[in-house]
């Protein structure tokens, strides 16, 4: 194999990595066989010096992944590279992927809609008991002093039976909201 | 040898070789093949992680119309050679421990 079929077949091997990983790669064999050439090698033997293709591939799937990337002299940190398919489909699915984000946002809205509106219904139940009780001072017969203070208690009691259901209720969806906000962080964070 | 601790010896020999005179990639596999086992794709991962720590700078110089690329030990990097022959002092009266027992038998 002469340079030109190594540093082809290198260039393929890291054509997966970043541009500037894979330039240090380039730069490197590049530089070492030409150091051995200068160092009384032909250019067949400089590159089989260097071991088979195989070895290499080898090598390079061991460390590239644990190697930052640096420039020379530089700190740079190395960024997370979104492949340009991924923004093209994010951008043409908008409008499919952004009504459903709506549609989940507003189904969950619904969710606490409804619990607020069970506890207002308590509170109207409550309110509408302890009114009852001294209407029956104003009932005009016994009659309707037992319904009223029987209706009364009954909303009071109903209430108090739903308060227990609701809070339950409410506890269980705020342990959800945790559960899908850890979620959500964890697969941005993740990518 | 045991992985890791070859992994360590050559990490110590390749700033050896750079230690009185800055070096290239070439010369260093060529410096430290007699004593180690050691190839131009072994290097490379040597060279960066060495590179990482700030145990080496590296700079370009031209040679012959194209750029070589030269490592230079920092002062971080003498101090791994400093605390390498403090641990050999160490690898050695351990060493005298393990063999000792053979020695009493004999």
């Amino acid at each position: 194999m002469n340079k030109k079929e190594f540093m082809t077949e290198l260039r393929r091997m890291t054509a997966q990595m970043p541009q500037e990983e894979a330039n240090q790669y380039t730069l490197y064999y590049s530089e070492m066989i030409e150091d051995a050439m200068e160092d009384g090698s032909s250019e067949e033997e400089a590159v089989a010096l260097l071991g088979g293709m195989d070895e290499i591939a080898a090598y390079i799937r061991e460390n590239h992944s644990q190697i930052p990337v640096q420039l020379q002299n530089t700190d740079t940190v190395p960024r997370k590279q979104v492949p340009v398919w991924a923004i093209v489909l994010i951008i043409l699915g908008f409008p499919v992927w952004f009504s459903l984000l709506c549609t989940l946002l507003s189904l969950y809205v619904v969710g606490w809609a409804l619990i607020v509106s069970l506890y207002s219904v308590m509170i109207s139940l409550v309110a509408a008991g302890i009114v009852m009780l001294p209407a029956c001072f104003a009932a005009a017969n016994t009659g309707m002093v037992m319904l009223l203070i029987g209706c009364g208690l009954f909303m009071i009691g109903l209430a108090v039976m739903m308060a227990v259901g609701v809070t339950v209720l409410a506890w269980l969806y705020v342990r959800f909201t945790i559960w899908l906000v850890r979620k959500t962080v964890a697969m941005i964070g993740g990518k | 040898m045991d992985v890791q601790l070859k992994r360590g010896l050559l990490d110590v020999c390749v700033l050896a070789a750079i230690k009185n005179q800055d070096s290239y990639g070439y010369q260093i596999v060529k410096d430290v093949r007699p004593f180690m086992t050691i190839s131009e794709s072994t290097l490379y991962p040597i060279l960066r992680r060495l590179e990482a720590a700030e145990l080496l700078t590296v700079y370009s110089v031209e040679h012959n119309g194209r750029l070589r690329k030269y490592y230079h030990i920092t002062p971080k990097g003498l101090n791994r050679l400093q605390l390498f022959r403090e641990e050999w002092q160490e690898m050695t009266e351990i060493y005298r421990f393990v063999t000792r027992e053979e020695q009493t038998d004999e």
